[in-house]
């Protein structure tokens, strides 16, 4: 579903990713760990072009999305992402926030979008909220929110940026069963974080990004008891 | 919105109260109230306004060649001339103060002590000022365009005249039946835009007139106001004084006639009016 | 203190009612409202797309030429008085238009499309950028999402500056006078060039900016407060 060909990525002199390949199968679930500043960020917002990359090339669907020539708008209505803080657009209702993009876009009319959303809030039991700004909702009702307003979007492939990471300790368990209940679903997820439990359970690959490499990959029993690279085992002895 | 009330009514209270403790200090040596009940604070004064010996004099520096601003900066013209003159004969320093024309009348008695600006003897001002002698004929002429089909005072009729705001024009064009004033601070600014079709003719000063049509030569025409054809009053310049000030209007009237009877009033019309 | 009162009485009485005089000034007003509100809209309007303009980029990330004419703009009008622009504008630019209204209404929306789109730049900038990202990720072009997300959220924020501009604006135009245009200020000089009486059209026609800007920014302030509903941080 998504191929990654020799990437590279720098900001100025920085080179944030130094050559990555990977590819991700559909309906896989791709966890990426690492050390903050690693690179791990950098490479899942370089899989929908938020980051352009410097060198090398990434194919979703077969598409080549790195080529000038390819519509990024129109690959990234099958893409959906998820942020660390949440950037649900303030100006508007959460009813608004869901089905914008959707009707703007015109894969749907309002009607239909208003329907989407309702069934969606539903199933993360936020009904309620429908005509609530995001102000008004607590970090992990946004975060659910931001998970349903990209799947209005009937996307091919999750990506997720630290989804928790922002989040009040209690609230993280209410935003991981959503994206638990996803997985269950069948839905293909990159998602960066640093929930290893969530890794562990849900993860078909873990992938661990270090110095804008990828280091080690392993499915999670493997990766979690018999971690290789060194400096894995010492990631992994701070924080497990 | 009742505080922001309350705030105007003490601003407003405070600016009339303000008004009222300068004119108890300059009200009034003359006290026949009817008579001049329509007098204005300030213009009148106890204290002579020569003490000092220096005669304050307002003009509006836009009038060639009356008045208009010289090469060096400062005010320059006939009036300019005739006033340094008259404050020789009196034995006062002249200090001319260049101002907007329609606050002179306003000015005299607090910011300035006389104006001379090409200043037309009318009614209304005289409700405000004295006048000294008059000193010069006033004639309004009116400018049209060349190709203008305008040649008497019917034709002005419903027109869009050009004035400088509060001269005798702008009161001419008062009385033209449905004719609208376009108020310009300059009269040349009023003459650019005949030029540019904005105004379909403007009424300024004879001289002042005669300047623009020289400088405009193929582009106006003029025509003397005080032809049958139009019929403007016959009007004079004259120096407006403080209202009641007597003793400064004789001096100013006996430099005057000493001006004329030995020969240097006509020297200065020459250099400035007829050259 | 009679005669103080007869005397206010009787300069009341040649400023505002003499010859219904008190018409002059609401016809000045109207000329003067005129021209702030037209000349509103069009500096909101140049405004938002001189700001869209500065801060567009080239792909490499440096300034585009949009962005540098942008800048040229704001700092020709910046750097002038507003009273030459009229006068450029009245006798130069513009000298074949016999409608002075028009004329007054471009050169006062030229001059103030260049403070307010410094003010809309600010206020787009202050938008935080993962609004943007977010917009961006769901599909949305550059242009949606700031049409729809990160403009409205600007407008907000820049409420009580552009506020602000609106009723300097409408001070600003005071000077119309100057090329013939008998606003509310110069309808006061109209007066006492009539009168010889200052006080009373000044402080009259003071009087009547002051009560139309009291106005003015309560509709603003209630428009923020409107605004600001969604909003509670």
């Amino acid at each position: 579903m998504i191929t990654v060909k020799n990437l590279h990525k720098s900001f100025g002199k920085i080179e944030v990713l130094k050559g990555i390949d990977y590819h991700v199968e559909k309906g896989e679930k791709i966890v990426i760990v690492g050390p903050s500043g690693s690179g791990k960020s950098t490479f899942l917002r370089c899989m929908n072009l938020l980051e352009q990359p410097t060198k090398g090339e990434i194919w979703f669907d077969g598409q080549l999305i790195t080529d000038p020539k390819t519509n990024i708008n129109k690959v990234r209505e099958h893409m959906g992402m998820v942020f660390q803080n949440f950037n649900l657009f303030n100006n508007l209702t959460i009813m608004g926030n869901i089905t914008l993009a959707p009707v703007k876009l015109k894969l749907m009319n309002q009607e239909e979008a208003n329907e989407t959303a309702l069934s969606l809030l539903k199933r993360v039991n936020l009904t309620e909220k429908a005509d609530a700004y995001p102000s008004q909702l607590s970090g992990g009702q946004r975060q659910r929110i931001a998970i349903v307003r990209s799947l209005a979007m009937n996307p091919k492939v999750m990506l997720f940026d630290e989804p928790t990471s922002a989040l009040d300790p209690e609230m993280v368990g209410e935003v991981l069963d959503v994206m638990k209940e996803l997985a269950e679903s069948g839905m293909t997820m990159v998602v960066v974080t640093h929930e290893m439990g969530f890794a562990r359970e849900v993860g078909s690959k873990v992938l661990f990004v270090d110095d804008g490499i990828i280091m080690e990959e392993n499915v999670p029993a493997e990766f979690f008891t018999n971690p290789k690279n060194p400096r894995l085992q010492d990631f992994l002895s701070k924080v497990l | 919105m009742k505080k922001a009330a309350a705030i105007l009514c003490l601003a407003l209270t405070m600016a009339f109260a303000g008004c009222g403790n300068s004119d108890d200090n300059t009200n009034t040596p003359d006290t026949n109230g009817e008579k001049n009940s329509e007098s204005v604070s300030g213009t009148e004064s106890e204290q002579d306004p020569l003490a000092d010996g220096v005669l304050n004099v307002g003009t509006n520096a836009e009038f060639p060649p009356f008045e208009f601003v010289g090469d060096d900066g400062e005010p320059d013209g006939f009036d300019m001339a005739l006033i340094k003159a008259i404050g020789e004969k009196m034995g006062v320093d002249v200090v001319v103060e260049n101002m907007e024309f329609d606050s002179l009348v306003a000015s005299i008695g607090s910011k300035i002590d006389v104006a001379i600006a090409g200043m037309t003897i009318t009614d209304e001002r005289k409700n405000m000022v004295d006048f000294s002698d008059e000193y010069y004929e006033a004639v309004q002429y009116v400018i049209v365009p060349a190709d203008s089909e305008i040649a008497s005072a019917a034709d002005l009729e419903g027109k869009n005249i050009g004035v400088q705001l509060g001269t005798t024009g702008d009161f001419i064009v008062e009385d033209i039946k449905d004719a609208t004033a376009a108020q310009y601070n300059k009269a040349v600014d009023a003459v650019n835009d005949l030029l540019n079709g904005r105004v379909d003719a403007v009424i300024v000063d004879k001289n002042p007139a005669q300047v623009f049509g020289e400088q405009f030569k193929d582009e106006v025409k003029l025509f003397d106001g005080e032809s049958p054809e139009f019929g403007f009053e016959k009007e004079y310049y004259a120096i407006a004084l403080p209202k009641g000030d007597e003793e400064l209007a004789k001096s100013v009237n006996d430099a005057l006639a000493e001006l004329k009877a030995d020969g240097t009033f006509d020297e200065l019309v020459t250099q400035y009016i007829e050259n | 203190m009679n005669e103080w009162f007869a005397d206010v009485a009787y300069k009341f009485q040649i400023a505002f009612l003499d010859g219904e005089r008190w018409k002059l000034y609401l016809s000045g007003l109207g000329v003067t409202l005129q021209i702030s509100f037209f000349a509103a809209i069009l500096g909101v309007a140049i405004g938002i797309v001189v700001a869209l303009m500065k801060l567009s980029v080239k792909k490499d990330g440096k300034r585009s030429l949009w962005s540098v004419i942008a800048q040229i703009y704001i700092d020709v009008i910046r750097g002038t008085p507003s009273v030459l622009q009229l006068l450029i504008m009245w006798f130069i630019v513009m000298k074949g238009s016999k409608n002075g209204v028009l004329v007054a209404v471009l050169t006062f929306g030229i001059n103030s499309g260049a403070y307010v789109s410094e003010i809309m730049r600010a206020g787009i900038q202050a938008v935080d950028h993962g609004q943007m990202e977010a917009g961006r990720s769901l599909g949305l072009s550059k242009g949606q999402t700031m049409r729809y997300i990160i403009l409205p959220q600007a407008i907000k924020n820049v409420l009580p500056p552009i506020g602000n501009e609106f009723i300097v604006l409408l001070k600003e135009t005071a000077i119309v006078g100057y090329v013939s245009l008998s606003d509310l200020t110069r309808t006061a000089s109209q007066v006492s060039s009539r009168t010889f009486e200052a006080f009373m059209p000044l402080i009259g026609a003071a009087v009547i900016y002051f009560i139309i800007i009291k106005i003015l920014s309560k509709l603003i302030e209630k428009l923020e407060r409107r605004l600001r509903k969604g909003d509670h941080r």
